[in-house]
């Protein structure tokens, strides 16, 4: 069933929009990319830092991680960059698990990060600071999540990191 | 004298070179080689003898038979491989499962028995009481109790995991050579495939007669059937999450190899090209999240529940789990909007990872949350206006209908494949996915909760007559496209009716209105999965309703909102009055004047 009633008012709509997101679309695609390297940074430099720390206090052995770039909206209006990095572990302690997470918090609280415990299937750690989440699932193997907010681009800045290819995390 | 027994430090036992992770790839590359070479085996069956007659043809016919009965041999050798690693990553992740525990009871075991050791030390032997030294004494005795008991296990579990890693290496070794292989090909008791197949094809539109018929069968039947047909398994509802998973990785690595192949020869042609970016795209999208492991089983955390490169114009279908929907407590199944194709995999399995850790973190119990493409969503980049014919398709109700059959088939096929507890499922859709949601569950979708977000419209007027389900609605004030559904204050309706109108009877959740600047408008539509608005499809997900914050519906007090028209007029009187405040005093001035020109033109359909 054909709708030529709404025809009229969606190309008007459409009109409106697209010349609503060119307007948006004009700020310097240089400071975008800085804003989303700084957050690449961020979540790169926690994995170096807070998150090297964790894993020599308590005990945890690199599995494997890779990071990646997604667009934030949709195809045809990607809005911004989410960087996310993934990293698992296995966990080789002597302290009970309890002790692992209480370590955990206490060692992200120190590097800054606003944290939260959540008892789930398997305990959750949560850490927030500035853009970036650092989220802890600690069963038998320990899964690492650092996800950033979207940082707003525009739309062209979006689309070249939604290309980039996902990258290995190196943990040295 | 009395002696107080404390048990010795139990050490760290063995830990697991071979893990369910890694056994995955490795079965996952077995099971693309053997797809790969029934192909090929296939295709050698069915060649036909060009036009040669006498010796030619029948040199031919014997050349291309003996081909197909080598071929047969390795393909003999291959199925009895992959059922070997399909049962050493089952192994694997049961001891994965069974290993946390009884490490973690080792550790507060050790833990207990220091504490004990150091209080007993503090305590003194020559002023210890006779009360304080009985209680030490039965301390130690439940120690030495839980340390006899984890030492069991941990020999019960180093035997297991030792003996399935030497029955892998077995089986890999009695089908290393081609005369192992001829003896598999020849065993009176190699599966027969086509039997079976002709039975799954019987039972393909009954999920509930295919799961029980699935159930039945042995791995080997199993695994015969997904390395002859895995297109058919990966794609069925009914056959295991688990299992249409494996069947759908093997035939993505094979499709990418294939077309890479006909792409390096120059041979692609246009639909193979679309089909070999679908395949490219949807694997290097899984791959993405290859370290998401599931903490419990060691197992990665997706699932491939549907892939089909070519399908719907060329749009392809895919759908994604994070988590196996078969075993969770909860699940989620959303649906996107118009434009997506299987090469957004991308960005909306993102926004899926959100939802799912959002929903876990309810501490409700296990979720998998599902992203699911599998219909031919509108085409066209809807703010293009030289692609606006396309858009105008979205008026089109067909797609939705359509895609509205596939979803419900899809949840009977999850629905059928459960395991354990029937699971609390909540049907998402957004946007265009929304409408297609709606067509669903008008034809009796079998769902718990639904949630509407960015909803152009659903195709009846009240939500009791759309499901038995609890009907839930985001929709931001500032979204254009939810103020497209007919309400008692107009809407074009060409997609049904505005779920969030106080009339049809949702219950709508509080999301925000999103910004009032014209250049954020399509931002207020593609930001769902964020924020409070997130928050809330997570309480609903993780079944904690609750928990749901409630915005006023539409029409009811408190519910006021701008018609699309009049959205438009104000929000780009806002945005240029923003652009004009920052360049002075008379700025402001002007964007009165321009705000109220194209609030009063729009009225009068000047711009509408």
């Amino acid at each position: 069933m054909a709708i030529h009633l709404g025809m009229k008012s969606t190309a008007a709509l459409a009109t409106a929009l697209a010349g609503a997101l060119a307007l948006g679309g004009c700020s310097g695609d240089d400071d975008d990319r800085e804003r989303v390297d700084a957050v690449e940074a961020a979540a790169l430099g926690a994995v170096d830092g807070v998150l090297h720390e964790i894993a020599e206090t308590v005990g945890l052995e690199f599995g494997s991680g890779n990071h990646f770039f997604n667009t934030c909206g949709e195809s045809y209006a990607p809005r911004g960059v989410k960087h996310r990095a993934i990293l698992n572990f296995e966990l080789v302690t002597e302290l009970p698990q309890e002790d692992v997470v209480d370590t955990t918090v206490d060692l992200l609280q120190r590097d800054g990060w606003e944290t939260e415990t959540i008892s789930a299937t398997v305990p959750i750690v949560i850490g927030t600071k500035d853009e970036n989440t650092l989220r802890l699932e600690i069963g038998g193997l320990v899964v690492a999540g650092i996800g950033s907010d979207c940082v707003e681009t525009s739309n062209d800045v979006a689309r070249e990191y939604d290309e980039v290819a996902d990258a290995d995390i190196e943990w040295k | 004298m009395t002696v107080i027994t404390i048990p010795a430090h139990v050490p760290a036992f063995r830990r697991m070179e071979s893990t369910p992770a890694r056994a995955l790839t490795f079965a996952t590359n077995l099971r693309a080689v053997t797809v790969g070479v029934k192909d090929v085996q296939g295709w050698a069956e069915g060649l036909a003898a060009p036009e040669w007659q006498g010796d030619t043809e029948q040199a031919h016919d014997h050349a291309t038979t003996r081909f197909a009965v080598r071929l047969d041999t390795v393909e003999a050798a291959l199925d009895r491989a992959v059922t070997a690693a399909d049962r050493f990553e089952a192994r694997l992740t049961v001891l994965h499962s069974l290993r946390a525990p009884i490490d973690e009871e080792r550790r507060s075991l050790n833990a207990d028995a220091a504490t004990l050791r150091s209080e007993i030390a503090a305590a003194g032997e020559d002023a210890m009481d006779p009360v304080q030294l009985t209680a030490f004494k039965e301390r130690g005795e439940r120690l030495l109790a839980r340390a006899s008991a984890v030492n069991d296990d941990i020999v019960d579990w180093v035997t297991r995991y030792l003996d399935a890693e030497a029955d892998f290496i077995a089986a890999l070794g009695r089908v290393d050579t081609l005369a192992e292989g001829a003896v598999a090909a020849d065993d009176p008791g190699r599966v027969d495939v086509d039997a079976l197949t002709d039975r799954f094809n019987q039972l393909a539109g009954d999920p509930a007669a295919l799961a029980a018929w699935w159930g039945r069968l042995s791995r080997a039947q199993r695994q015969a059937v997904i390395t002859e047909h895995p297109r058919l398994v990966g794609n069925t509802g009914g056959v295991p999450a688990a299992d249409r998973d494996q069947a759908n990785r093997a035939t993505i690595y094979s499709d990418v190899d294939y077309y890479g192949q006909r792409d390096e020869d120059g041979q692609l042609t246009g639909a193979e090209k679309r089909a070999h970016e679908n395949a490219r795209h949807v694997r290097d999208s899984v791959n993405e999240y290859r370290s998401q492991v599931d903490p419990l089983t060691g197992r990665e955390l997706l699932h491939v529940l549907v892939y089909d490169p070519d399908i719907h114009s060329g749009d392809g279908a895919v759908a994604i789990s994070f988590g196996d929907p078969d075993t969770a407590d909860h699940v989620s199944v959303n649906i996107p909007g118009l434009t997506t194709e299987a090469s957004s995999t991308s960005g909306n399995l993102a926004t899926t990872l959100a939802l799912h850790e959002a929903a876990l973190d309810e501490g409700n119990g296990t979720v998998a949350s599902v992203y699911w493409l599998d219909y031919d969503a509108p085409s066209g980049n809807p703010l293009n206006p030289w692609e606006v014919g396309d858009f105008g398709g979205v008026a089109f109700v067909g797609k939705a209908e359509e895609g509205g059959e596939r979803f419900s088939d899809f949840i009977d096929g999850l629905r059928a494949s459960d395991d354990g507890d029937r699971a609390h499922l909540t049907a998402i859709g957004h946007s265009y996915g929304s409408t297609t949601l709606g067509h669903a569950l008008e034809d009796g979708l079998d769902a718990d909760d639904a949630i509407v977000i960015g909803s152009p419209g659903q195709p009846v007027a009240t939500a009791d007559e759309l499901t038995d389900a609890e009907v839930w609605v985001g929709s931001r004030d500032h979204d254009p496209v939810t103020l497209l559904g007919s309400g008692e204050r107009g809407g074009i309706g060409a997609l049904g009716h505005d779920p969030a109108e106080d009339d049809f009877g949702g219950r709508r959740f509080e999301t925000g209105d999103g910004s009032l600047r014209i250049e954020d408008l399509i931002d207020n539509h593609t930001s769902y999965f964020e924020g409070d608005s997130l928050d809330n499809m997570a309480h609903i997900v993780a079944d904690r309703d609750a928990e749901v914050s409630h915005q006023p519906e539409r029409g009811d007090a408190g519910g006021e909102y701008l018609t699309l028209d009049e959205l438009l007029a104000v929000s780009s009187g806002a945005s240029a009055g923003e652009f004009l405040w920052e360049r002075g005093k008379d700025g402001v001035e002007l964007v009165g004047d321009v705000g109220g020109w194209l609030l009063e033109n729009s009225r009068f359909g000047g711009i509408l």
